[in-house]
């Protein structure tokens, strides 16, 4: 049970950096397009095309694997008023519960999202000539990776919504 | 039996007006389905309505032909420049034929839905802010709004402006500040979203002629009894040539009103915008297949 | 015996109270719902990704990014050091400052939500470094945010305007004296709750001071000359506004010589978490607002108002307080999408201005972007004031009212909102 927990932390930590740098360079994409954006159509007077589908890519990635990284930092808006005058006993009841909600939750969001995507509306991306599930598919794969924290919390006996422990 | 409608035309568009039709005609019938309609892209944008339509949780939508060939790009076809002569009768010649049947059998291939009819938003035509177009010369250099599809980018490039993909929603903005001189859409988009404010030019181009065709979920349709059917295609069918004259009439209306606004409505030698375009058209036909869009331009 | 929908809203409510997330105290329901009717559930993943497919919505992380670096590159703190060398010699002084950044950005962007996260990022901070109590700081920065979309260029506008059939110009025009005077009573509720209150007094005003600040700050106030410079000379539209001041700000970094990569990268991170955080909450409650349309709950309400009054102004004042009501629940755009159709035959039979009806009614769809539980504006400057969500509402209500008394000002004397656009406009 010891080496299944800490082995799952070790995978944890190699995926929360991979968050990291996968949500770092999706802003760093994002500015450089939007600038190019801008560049091109109002000083260069040479409209590019891709730039606005590109951008709208790039957001919905970082949506997704931004919350799923919220997720793990407990940075998810809460509210926490009547939970914290909970008696000890009462707020580890609370959250168990809101665990197993939550866990429920992205887990159908991820199931419904990974059938969407495998099913496919077909649609392309009218001007990159890609498939729209490029974009889609950044739903279900941000919810996979917040039932993966969640688990791991659970694991952890840290509840979801728990500062972390610094 | 209910039925539900989303689009996002708003009161007074000719598809608005044909789906309130619609429902009040099924209504009146004993064919008992109910049509719950939802407009002006309340429940999302005509994309969205598509992948809504195909999911089955909305059961029917109208789109824009341009917005349908994200996913049956068969029906591209429609969308090459200057291939209709006109916004009453050839295209209809067209849809109603041989033609349109085909195009309808590859797009429930393609899409997964079924095409109930083909309705219009009429032609598009240009709008600029300081300078009326008369002629592709007067267009060189202009940054021309257009939606991100390749076919609309490319056309604008042809004829000497600078396609610029923008939001719609900024296009108002961009035009009262002059990061665009200009944009292009049918008249009701034009007088509806009010760009006659910031672009008083109106240049009758009719670059391209914009299908509004009608798809719904098949498994909402088989829900219909034989007999619901039968009357529900009846009705239909009457609705869509309904929405075919109302698309004419408004067109004529807003062009009336747009004068009576101040606007400067140029009616240009439309052959010398061919001419511009015609690398754009040979280079789609080929796309399509020369063979298609012969015969739809032989169409009478 | 409860029926299930009210059990689903108790057991709502219940998750919300127990601290489970937003997103989740939003979804829950209506996946239950879609279940319950039996309509597919692949029709979540369709409103979740097709929400934030928008364009507009990117000016949210550049805008939050903008202000970030600011803080980092000491930006912020030269500019408010001037503030202070201006006027930290009035108690109240800084709040008074937050206030007119956000009018100045108001004309830079088009949204709340892009206003609160960046006005809100560097403002908070200031203040909370002054000795302002933060959850005052962070009322201030919220309640302006609600400047953006009623100074033009404003998004919630132009879909009123091609709603409802009405000049985007004029109601642009008819946003102008409503937006200051809104200032003005937001400022009036600073002065007053920063001497009930006794906020900081800085130091005497002094001239030399004044200068060097002035001197040092320069740099930094270049930014909204330039973005604004931009929009209104057509150079980039105000949405792509965001990203240029990003790209200002990092030049500032250089010649500051404050760019240090591991911090850039700290602060790129934990940017695109705190977009994620704001972001899932906007999808989900697209969702939410489907299901409202579905159940036509606007139009349901539009029609029982009609049968309340014939007088025009409790007319408007039921519609508004419609609006109020469903910005509770969801953001600006659906509202106008699905109440204005429904509220047009009322219009004309009561023979309302067009243009008066139109710019109230936006300032209310703005005033739901800073009301719980769904919020766009109150969640942004929760996440950048690091504060809990509803000590930021309460600390807000005085403005809140505040808010809600000029706009009952406006429904009572329309000149102020329709003065200008008749004299400008013919
Ligand atoms: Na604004
Ligand atoms: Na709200």
């Amino acid at each position: 049970m010891k080496a299944l927990a800490n082995s799952l932390n070790w995978l944890e930590h190699r995926i929360l950096h991979l968050e990291g740098l996968f949500i770092a360079l999706a802003m760093t994409a994002l500015i450089v397009d939007l600038f190019l954006q801008v560049l091109f159509r109002f000083l260069l007077d040479q409209p590019l095309d891709f730039t606005e589908e590109l951008a709208r890519i790039l957001f919905a990635w970082l949506v997704f694997v931004g919350a799923a990284h919220a997720l793990y930092h407990a940075q998810h808006f809460v509210v926490d008023l009547v939970y914290d005058a909970l008696p000890p006993r009462a707020q580890s009841i609370a959250g168990y519960l809101v665990d197993g909600v939550v866990a429920l939750f992205v887990l159908t969001l991820a199931w419904v999202g990974f059938r969407a995507v495998l099913s496919g509306s077909g649609a392309i991306l009218p001007v990159l000539q890609i498939p729209a599930s490029v974009q889609t598919l950044a739903m279900p794969a941000g919810m996979a990776l917040m039932v993966f924290h969640t688990l791991v919390m659970l694991f952890n006996r840290r509840h979801v919504g728990d500062a972390l422990a610094t | 039996l209910e039925l539900t409608v989303a689009h996002v035309n708003p009161p007074g568009e000719a598809s608005h007006e044909a789906f309130n039709e619609l429902a009040r005609q099924l209504q009146d019938s004993n064919a008992g389905i109910e049509l719950k309609i939802f407009p002006q892209g309340q429940v999302g944008g005509e994309k969205d309505a598509v992948e809504q339509v195909q999911i089955g949780a909305i059961s029917m939508t109208t789109v824009a032909n341009a917005n349908l060939s994200a996913f049956a790009p068969s029906v591209g076809v429609f969308d090459i420049p200057f291939i209709f002569r006109d916004a009453d009768s050839h295209p209809w010649a067209v849809v109603d034929g041989p033609i349109g049947d085909e195009v309808s059998s590859k797009v429930e291939a393609e899409a997964g839905v079924e095409v109930l009819g083909w309705w219009s938003a009429g032609m598009r035509h240009l709008f600029t802010r300081e300078k009326a177009v008369e002629s592709p010369a007067d267009l060189k250099g202009q940054k021309v709004r257009v939606i991100g599809s390749p076919v609309y980018i490319d056309t604008f490039n042809a004829l000497g402006a600078k396609a610029t993909p923008m939001p719609y929603g900024e296009v108002y903005t961009g035009l009262a500040t002059g990061a665009i001189d200009g944009a292009e859409n049918d008249s009701s988009g034009y007088r509806n979203m009010r760009f006659y404010e910031q672009a008083p030019n109106y240049t009758l181009t009719g670059h391209f002629f914009l299908f509004k065709p009608v798809v719904a979920n098949k498994a909402a349709l088989e829900a219909l009894s034989r007999e619901q059917r039968a009357e529900f295609d009846r009705i239909f069918a009457d609705v869509t040539a309904y929405q075919r004259k109302l698309a004419v009439d408004n067109f004529q209306q807003d062009i009336e009103t747009l004068k009576s606004q101040g606007v400067k409505v140029v009616e240009p030698d439309r052959s010398a915008f061919i001419t511009a375009a015609q690398p754009v058209i040979d280079q789609y036909a080929e796309k399509f297949g020369t063979d298609l869009v012969q015969r739809i331009i032989a169409t009478h | 015996m409860f029926e299930p929908t009210s059990l689903v809203f108790i057991l709502t409510v219940a998750l919300l109270l127990l601290r489970a997330p937003i997103f989740v105290v939003l979804g829950t329901p209506a996946i239950y719902y879609l279940w319950s009717k039996g309509i597919p559930l692949a029709l979540a993943p369709q409103r979740l990704i097709g929400t934030v497919n928008e364009s507009i919505l990117l000016a949210v992380p550049m805008f939050m990014l903008a202000g970030r670096l600011m803080n980092q590159f000491d930006a912020t703190t030269r500019i408010f050091d001037l503030a202070q060398a201006l006027v930290g010699h009035i108690r109240g002084g800084l709040g008074f400052v937050a206030v007119k950044a956000s009018m100045i950005f108001s004309a830079m962007s088009g949204s709340a939500a892009a206003d609160a996260v960046g006005v809100g990022t560097i403002t908070v901070r200031a203040m909370k470094d002054r000795g302002y109590d933060p959850s005052f700081a962070a009322a201030v920065t919220l309640s302006s945010a609600t400047l953006a979309p009623v100074v033009p260029p404003s998004i919630i506008m132009i879909i009123y305007g091609a709603s409802a059939n009405v000049s985007i110009g004029k109601l642009f025009v008819g946003g102008v004296l409503p937006g200051l005077l809104m200032s003005s009573f937001l400022l009036l509720t600073v002065a007053y709750l920063s001497w009930r209150r006794q906020y900081p007094k800085g130091e005497a005003f002094c001239w030399r001071r004044l200068a060097t600040a002035f001197s040092r700050s320069l740099l930094v106030l270049m930014t909204p000359i330039i973005i604004i410079g931009g929009i209104f000379t057509g150079l980039f539209t105000p949405t792509e506004a965001s990203v240029v001041a990003v790209v200002y700000v990092l030049l500032l970094g250089l010649v500051y010589r404050k760019i240090e990569w591991k911090t850039l990268y700290q602060t790129l991170l934990s940017t695109g978490t705190a977009v994620g955080a704001l972001m899932l909450v906007v999808s989900i409650s697209g969702l939410d607002a489907w299901v409202i349309a579905r159940e036509q709950i606007p139009q349901l309400l539009a029609a029982s108002v009609t049968e309340l009054t014939d007088s025009k102004t409790v007319v408007m004042l039921l519609i508004l307080a419609v609006v109020l009501f469903l910005g509770l629940f969801m953001d600006a755009t659906p509202i106008i999408l699905m109440l204005v159709p429904a509220v047009m035959p009322l219009v004309t039979a009561f023979q309302i201005d067009p243009i008066h009806l139109g710019v109230l009614f936006c300032i209310m769809c703005v005033v739901g972007l800073i009301t719980p539980p769904v919020g766009i504006a109150l969640y942004g400057v929760a996440m950048v004031s690091n504060l809990p969500i509803e000590r930021v509402f309460w600390a807000s209500l005085p403005f809140f009212v505040m808010l809600l008394l000029s706009l009952g000002l406006m429904l009572l004397v329309p000149q102020i909102i329709t003065f200008l656009p008749n004299l400008l406009i013919s």
